[in-house]
């Protein structure tokens, strides 16, 4: 079970995020929408430990992860089984596919299973299967992601968070990347997704919230928020 | 009293030096060269190392070539020729080395002064052996060491008053910002190429002038001598030790470290530099913020005799931005005719902004394609699109922080495609920053002034002032003149990031999510500004993913996807497009 | 034409030397971030410890290898994790640490070299070792160099493939490219790029070793090595391995050709002259920030 309770950011003055708590549990997928500005990536990051957190606890498993957290240790978080794809990112893009995969493998917990994961990673994507020995750089945007998430595996991830994995996706790469979900998480893998693609990413999960200024104004399944005018209302705005 | 005992207490200090060698004691009059050579040698590397954290290794260089021009030439060229001969030869040399170097973002400048003394030094040892015969010259004239003394003190004094003035001058605040955020600073208009040239150049003017002084102090003089390596490593030590962030504190620096020194190389002479490697890794590393403690704190220009206004009780906590110009803000500050904030009256419907097919490629990732769009005077333009979509590229494509791959932009009928930030900003586009960047120590009225300086096109100090304090007033931040930026809540720092795009003059302002990050009630207080400059005739640009207030404020609007538009008209109209709200939501799976 | 053959061996022998410092200087800085200002004062510290090896004990200057390299790393981990990394806990900005970590190492470069002036002082060191001669290509080369050139290659060829082969350096390389990323990858940046700079000083003291087998020298020509090994590094790019070994051969060979046809006191105004031609055909600034 990964728990985050009670997570307040504050960039300067600015509070990005205000008291947020998210629970996720094995083998599920619960995506965070709201618009630009509404913390979501900063949730993510202070899980990880990139950003610190003003109050809050995190508990993966029943470790409590809060002191790696505060003390910005987030390659001791990775080792624990918490992985993140970051926004726009996730690849070192001047590296090959086959490095970035061997990196992915870097945590000691996930040397024993590298050749299981990573078999796990190429059925998922089998596109990467012909370009390992291609910089990631020159490859499509499409194509990035799908390293990023591949290398995500190799780290034999607990949990993975996922930040907006569909941005700047052309639609049909943006649902062939979101499909593979469901087939993680039913490795026993939970994934907490931050997602902008509403309509798509609500119809893999199977739980939603919404953030709206830093604060966690709504949260339900994903069937009742698929239907639902608010969330259309923080996207659009109303008329 | 005690400010003019303290104004006084610098040159009485001066003039008790210059009685110095009235005791004919030659051994404080030599120490007294070493102490004026130093301090002179550590002012002047301070005025530019310090604050634009531009470190420079060569301060030995400029020396040499300063010592050389008196040991080559004062047989054929009278001595009072050679000091500006010397100050000459050290600015084209420091031009040199800075357009070479200071063009370029990076250690490039650093490297190249590190081995720049010993360049010099092997090729003067070269030029020696092959063209005069000997390594080496004897420097035989008739220059006492009291002379030597006394032109050093008044070269002292002339760097130290220089020193003060450029403190409370624009140039001193333009190389302030340039050490702070080089990139903010070209916004507000201010040629930092230049400025950094023209800085460096003055100040290794002074060292090869102090060169030139001390040189007959040596009967003989050689390479290894001129370039001593401990000249570029002592001023820089002193003026870490004295501290930056005073004019006078080198000089305050140097007297310490100078008898230290003395005493070390008297009764060290050979491991003297390994204890003065030592301490300055001590000093460097034992200061509290490191250099950062040292380094001048952005100063406060010369306030006017006005009395400064303190935020009322209350008013500056952090929750709410209430002040004494609360009322102000409650209402859209009324057309002014004389608030120099506008500079047209309507939206006229001219053309003010026209970009046509616009690409932007980084790497394999195509961030702005084939994009053509244009802005008329007077209205307000929204820019909206998913993340990601290339609407921050094509504001850093139209303030010049990029140059594109292909197309043009063209404002009020002049091509500005590929021209740099500064220039922009002269011609009167401004725009704010998706991060706030402001100086947390700068006061708000000092954060204004640069931009009103360098791009506002006022001619003078009191001009600028005046024009800020205007502007500040009229965004409602009156009370915070002279409040140090890091200490505003957000909103106030983000009306400030406007102040200083306004104090442009602009034409055109571009503001980047200028309302993200806001609570509801700051949000209202925004849309009210944004609307109360539309009010005023400013034509801007607004990229936004708030969509309330994009509804709200913008005449127009184009929706960006994938770096093209895909939708462009009234909000509401494009709000409604099928295509645009799948953009946005997403495609339902079908599957 | 003889002669010019003569300059252009001895050129690519010592370029080949430049290439490997490149190397160690390219990886301290593209990796842990730090121009060592004072790599050329170690690796001076690293020859005379070879030389006095020789002159005293008559130790190979192989032996010499094998004995630099542990002493190097320890030294060069300490100086990081003491000096180093605590004045990165106490710097504001990243401006502000950049400016610290260049003064720092300015003065570390003056606590090393003066600490062999103090025992040494401006004496020269040489010393004869394998002075056989090697006819190669048509031109006739002392074996020491020759040596010398060859274990430059091998021990640059190894870092390289250390670098691009194992797991461990294809995490340093990441760290080079990105620093902020590496971490979500498990990497432990600050260890590894300790362990980098100490590696790179590992090289620098096997170059000094090296150099000191067909080279007299002496304590101030500390400067020259650290700029040319800078000046390398910027024409070959941070972390380009290839480049540094391109831009090796290329400064060896200039400064040989220009020491030969136009006069030896004028080497360094040619290196600057090739720094100047580097950085002035450079649009951005690549040893700001991008790291490859």
């Amino acid at each position: 079970m990964l728990e985050i309770s009670e997570l307040t950011v504050h960039y300067g003055l600015h509070e990005a995020l205000h008291e947020v708590s998210i629970a996720v549990a094995p083998g599920e997928i619960v995506v965070v929408l709201g618009a630009n500005g509404a913390g979501k990536s900063t949730l993510l990051k202070a899980t990880m430990g990139m950003v610190r957190p003003t109050r809050g606890h995190v508990t993966l498993d029943g470790l409590d992860l809060t002191s790696l957290i505060r003390r910005r240790l987030t390659h001791q978080i990775v080792e624990q089984g918490l992985v993140l794809v970051p926004e726009r990112g996730g690849t070192f893009t001047d590296l090959t596919v086959q490095e970035n995969l061997t990196l992915g493998a870097f945590p000691r917990r996930a040397r024993a299973r590298e050749a299981e994961l990573r078999a796990f990673a190429l059925e998922l994507f089998p596109r990467l299967k012909e370009r390992l020995h291609q910089r990631v750089g020159t490859m499509s945007g499409g194509e990035q992601r799908m390293v990023a998430v591949a290398r995500a595996l190799l780290s034999a991830p607990r949990f993975l968070l996922l930040d907006e994995p569909t941005l700047g996706l052309a639609p049909v790469l943006a649902k062939q990347l979101l499909r593979v979900l469901p087939q993680i998480a039913a490795e026993g893998i939970g994934i907490l997704l931050v997602e902008q693609n509403a309509q798509l990413s609500l119809s893999v999960a199977q739980r939603g919230a919404v953030l709206s200024n830093g604060h966690l104004v709504h949260a339900a399944s994903a069937a009742e928020l698929r239907d639902d005018p608010a969330v259309r209302a923080a996207y659009l705005g109303s008329e | 009293m005690a400010s003019i005992a303290r104004t006084a207490a610098l040159p009485l200090l001066l003039l008790l030096a210059a009685l110095v060698p009235f005791t004919n004691n030659d051994f404080y009059v030599a120490l007294g060269v070493s102490l004026l050579m130093y301090a002179t040698l550590a002012t002047a590397w301070g005025v530019f190392a310090g604050p634009t954290k531009y470190i420079s290794l060569a301060t030995a260089a400029f020396f040499g070539v300063g010592a050389y021009t008196v040991g080559l030439f004062y047989e054929k060229v009278p001595m009072l020729l050679l000091y500006p001969l010397a100050a000459i030869i050290g600015a084209v040399l420091a031009a040199f080395v800075g357009l070479t170097t200071l063009r370029i973002q990076g250690m490039y400048f650093t490297i190249f002064t590190f081995g720049l003394a010993e360049l010099i030094r092997q090729f003067m040892t070269w030029y020696q052996r092959n063209v005069s015969g000997s390594v080496g010259v004897y420097i035989l004239t008739d220059i006492s060491a009291r002379q030597i003394y006394w032109s050093l003190l008044v070269l002292l004094a002339l760097t130290l008053l220089g020193s003060w003035l450029l403190s409370r001058s624009r140039w001193g605040l333009a190389l302030l910002m340039i050490g702070e955020d080089e990139l903010a600073a070209r916004h507000s208009g201010v040629r930092t190429t230049a400025v950094k040239v023209i800085a460096l150049a003055v100040t290794s003017a002074v060292m090869a002038v102090v060169g030139a002084i001390v040189a007959p102090r040596w009967t003989y003089l050689d390479p290894s001598i001129a370039f001593n390596p401990t000249l570029s490593f002592m001023p820089a030590v002193i003026a870490l030790l004295g501290g930056m962030q005073r004019f006078w504190g080198p000089l305050a620096g140097a007297i310490p470290l100078v008898i230290l020194f003395d005493q070390l190389n008297a009764r060290y002479p050979t491991s003297y530099t390994l204890i003065l490697g030592l301490l300055f890794m001590v000093i460097v590393f034992v200061l509290p913020d490191g250099i950062l403690g040292l380094l001048p704190k952005l100063q406060r220009l010369r306030a006017p005799a006005a009395p400064a206004v303190t935020p009322a009780p209350g008013a500056g906590t952090l929750s709410e931005p209430v002040t004494p110009a609360a009322p102000a803000r409650q209402t859209s500050p009324g057309v002014d005719g004389t608030s120099g904030v506008v500079t047209t009256a309507s939206a006229t419907g001219t053309t003010l902004l026209e970009v046509r097919d616009l690409r932007k490629a980084f790497g394999g990732i195509v961030a702005v394609d084939e994009l053509s769009f244009e802005i008329r005077e007077g209205e307000v333009f929204g820019i909206i699109g998913p993340n990601g979509s290339g609407k921050t590229t094509v504001l850093n494509l139209i303030s010049g922080v990029y140059e594109p791959d292909r197309g043009e932009i063209v404002f009020l009928g002049r091509p500005i495609t590929g021209k740099p930030p500064e220039d922009i900003a002269r011609l009167g586009i401004a725009r704010t920053f998706q991060l706030v960047r402001i100086y947390p120590a700068l006061t708000c009225l000092d954060h204004v002034i640069p931009a009103a300086l360098f791009g506002g096109h006022a001619r003078t100090l009191t001009e600028a002032r005046d024009h800020a304090v205007h502007i500040l007033e009229e965004l409602g931040m009156g009370a915070f003149l002279h409040v140090p930026a890091g200490q505003l809540n957000f909103i106030d720092q983000k009306r400030l990031e406007l102040a200083r795009a306004l104090a442009l003059r602009p034409k055109l302002l571009l503001l980047d999510e200028w309302l993200a990050g806001l609570n509801p009630s700051e949000m209202v207080i925004g849309m009210e500004l944004i609307e109360s400059l539309r009010g005023r005739g400013m034509t801007i640009v607004l990229i936004e993913h708030l969509m309330q207030a994009v509804r709200r404020l913008c005449d127009r609007c184009i929706v960006m996807s994938f770096g093209q538009k895909i939708a462009e008209g009234v909000p509401d109209d494009v709000l409604r497009d099928p295509e645009v709200v799948r953009v946005y939501l997403g495609e339902a799976d079908d599957a | 034409m003889a002669s010019l053959l003569d300059a252009l061996v001895t050129g690519l022998v010592y370029g080949g030397v430049y290439a490997l410092l490149a190397l160690g200087l390219t990886l301290q800085y593209g990796v842990a971030r730090i121009l060592n200002l004072a790599y050329g004062d170690f690796l001076i510290a690293a020859a005379v410890f070879a030389t006095l090896l020789y002159q005293h004990y008559q130790l190979s200057p192989l032996v010499s290898l094998v004995l630099v390299a542990p002493i190097s790393f320890l030294v060069h981990l300490l100086v990081y994790h003491l000096v180093f990394v605590q004045l990165e806990r106490r710097s504001g900005s990243w401006r502000a640490m950049e400016a610290s970590s260049i003064l720092l190492a300015f003065g570390l470069s003056f606590v090393v070299s003066g600490a062999m002036l103090a025992i040494f002082g401006g004496k020269l060191f040489s010393y004869s070792y394998l002075l056989v001669p090697v006819h190669i290509l048509g031109s006739v080369v002392p074996a020491n160099r020759l040596l010398a050139f060859v274990l430059a290659l091998v021990f640059g060829g190894i870092a390289y493939l250390l670098l691009v082969r194992t797991r461990i350096g294809t995490a340093i390389r990441a760290i080079a490219v990105d620093p902020d990323g590496a971490p979500l990858a498990g990497i432990d940046v600050r260890r590894w790029a300790g362990i980098t700079f100490a590696f790179g000083g590992i090289i620098c003291a096997a170059g000094g070793v090296l150099i000191s087998m067909f080279q007299t020298f002496n304590v101030p020509m500390g400067v020259s090595f650290t700029l040319k090994a800078l000046v390398v590094v910027i024409m070959g790019g941070v972390g380009n391995a290839v480049g540094a070994l391109v831009a090796g051969l290329i400064l060896g060979v200039t400064e040989s050709f220009v020491a030969r046809y136009v006069s030896p006191g004028l080497t360094l105004a040619a290196v600057y002259g090739l720094f100047v031609l580097a950085v002035l055909t450079m649009r951005t600034g690549i040893l700001g920030r991008a790291l490859r």
